[in-house]
């Protein structure tokens, strides 16, 4: 009777038709990919056949190769794993015969659940086991730890970790050692100057407040129409892939891939951006402009214009990019544009949505995420306090006046100021602060308004 | 029935496979293999391949061409289906070859 059932049960632990699905949407379309490079892990596959392709398409997936039926043969070959005939009737098989990529979603926690399912049976096997054979075994200890294991199988996920107190103690001491180790550093080596934990944010009094952006962190830039969010955005991507050699995955919702290129040209030659938009240039300066696109072609700053950008859509390409380029931060220029799921949706909840969304995903991924924003024509913010809620960093770009420039005795110390970056919530530090910058329109630069020496 | 969609697939798949099995039974060789697979991804890819196609074709027709096997091998190894400079060139090295 219980061989019977156990055999019952053994052919509800696998659901192959699923796997096979789950493989074959990776093989005929990324979106199916994405999902399942992020979702799964090889041993949730019970065939291992399946797990081996599997595997060798999350690699070609990885090097931004699409994991097509050829691909997974010349990898797999290369890889010495298929030697004879038999050892891709599988993966024909699974070419073959599944093309279904919609409820992707569906397949993928179908074979999660089994492998979860098989994950309990082997608990429940081994403590049959146990019991079979130290029947004299001490019923609180075999409990206790059998509720342990069943709370991991339960509570568990990929990416999801429970801190034990004994870790936790650990990350506390080492968290503190790395801070006491940087004070000494600070004093002696940096003259008092913090060095950063974070990315640059291309402005030293910034980076003095903040300590650059966080792993992590979710920052909200706010500007009004036409005062320099995309400016911001590629200064900031300037500051951290060309001159800080780390990866900037940029999303603009507006432009298109010539007017970001342009940009460039003069952000990077500082040759005014109409001019170059208009090719009034002359030979020396498109030598300089053709030696400064050098700079971005080393850099690692990658670009996405999306016009019908979707929270959802956000979520896979920086999954994506994540997996395949390792980025460091995305920027999302600017939420404002992007497409309604729901059109019964006010525009705060949407926003709300966003930020969240987002928030999440700078966590999960550990990167971080820079929404931008459009300030109402009076400086405020559609939904601001819930999307103070959600991010880390709230900074606002407004125009100083030329009324404040005349009267305002603290500006006078520097020197040209035309704008404020204003620091309206940092979680980890000062915040209500003004700092004021140089933009130049033009040229389309920023940077820190310099103290005039006295 | 089969769309035509569907038609190429299926011959997209049957190929790869045809091309692995010999590889696997020692009939061609590793270097011919990935070429061929190479080769089929471009197609499926609708790389514009004609040029090249013909002068394959001409190589096929041609009589007493054992000598010149090797050669055109070499040459077609060195191809780079992504980039159309490596195409053209090895099309106009084989086209020579021929003459």
């Amino acid at each position: 009777m219980f061989i019977e059932n156990y055999e019952k049960i053994r052919e509800n632990l696998y659901d192959l038709e699923s796997e096979r699905r789950v493989l074959s949407a990776m093989i005929h379309a990324e979106e199916a990919c994405i999902e399942a490079h992020s979702s799964l892990q090889a041993s949730d596959f019970y065939s291992p056949k399946h797990a081996t392709i599997f595997e060798l398409a999350c690699n070609l997936y990885e090097r931004d190769i699409k994991p097509t039926y050829v691909e997974i043969l010349k990898e797999g070959h290369s890889l010495g794993i298929f030697t004879n005939p038999k050892d891709i009737e599988e993966l024909k098989y699974i070419a073959e015969h599944y093309i279904d990529d919609e409820n992707i979603k569906y397949w993928i926690k179908k074979v999660k659940d089994k492998s979860k399912l098989r994950r309990f049976e082997t608990f429940l096997r081994r403590s049959y086991f146990m019991l079979a054979e130290n029947p004299e075994s001490d019923a609180e200890e075999i409990l206790l730890s059998a509720e342990e294991e069943l709370t991991n199988l339960t509570a568990f996920d990929i990416d999801e970790k429970i801190d034990t107190p004994a870790d936790l103690a650990k990350l506390g001491y080492e968290e503190v050692e790395k801070r006491f180790i940087r004070f000494k550093e600070i004093k002696e080596l940096h003259k008092g100057v913090l060095p950063l934990e974070g990315l640059p944010t291309g402005f030293s009094y910034l980076d003095h407040i903040t300590l650059g952006y966080k792993p992590g962190d979710l920052v909200i830039l706010g500007a009004q129409t036409g005062h320099g969010k995309t400016a911001f955005a590629l200064h900031t991507a300037k500051a951290i892939a060309v001159d800080f050699g780390k990866k900037v995955l940029y999303l603009n919702t507006e432009m298109s891939r010539t007017q970001i290129a342009l940009r460039w040209g003069s952000i990077l030659s500082g040759i005014e951006h109409e001019r170059i938009r208009s090719g009034d240039i002359n030979e020396t300066e498109l030598s300089i402009i053709f030696n400064a696109y050098s700079k971005l072609r080393d850099s690692g700053f990658y670009s996405y214009p999306c016009p019908n950008l979707t929270p959802e859509k956000t979520v896979s390409i920086a999954r994506k990019f994540k997996a395949q380029k390792n980025i460091d931060m995305m920027i999302i220029d600017y939420v404002g544009r992007m497409e309604k799921q729901d059109p019964k949706l006010s525009e705060w909840q949407i926003l709300e949505q966003i930020v969240k969304t987002q928030k999440m995903l700078a966590q999960n991924l550990q990167i971080v995420v820079m929404c931008l924003v459009q300030l109402n024509p009076d400086g405020t913010l559609q939904g601001a306090k819930r999307m103070k809620n959600e991010c880390d960093l709230m900074l606002k770009l407004t125009p100083i006046s030329k009324e404040e420039l005349a009267e305002n005795e603290e500006l006078k110390k520097y020197l040209n100021p035309n704008y404020y970056i204003y620091i309206e919530k940092n979680r980890d530090g000062r915040s209500g602060v003004s700092l004021p910058i140089q933009f130049d329109l033009k040229r389309q630069i920023m940077k820190d308004a310099e103290r005039i020496q006295l | 029935m089969f769309n035509d969609k569907e038609k190429i697939k299926k011959i997209y798949d049957e190929t790869a496979t045809v091309i692995a099995d010999l590889a696997f039974r020692r009939e061609i060789t590793d270097e011919e293999m990935y070429f061929l697979l190479n080769m089929l991804e471009a197609i499926i890819d609708n790389r514009n391949l004609s040029a090249l196609t013909e002068v394959l074709l001409e190589w096929i027709k041609k009589e007493d061409k054992n000598e010149l096997n090797e050669e055109i091998k070499k040459e077609l190894f060195k191809i780079n289906f992504k980039d159309e400079d490596s195409v053209n060139e090895v099309t106009h090295n084989i086209k020579k070859l021929l003459e």
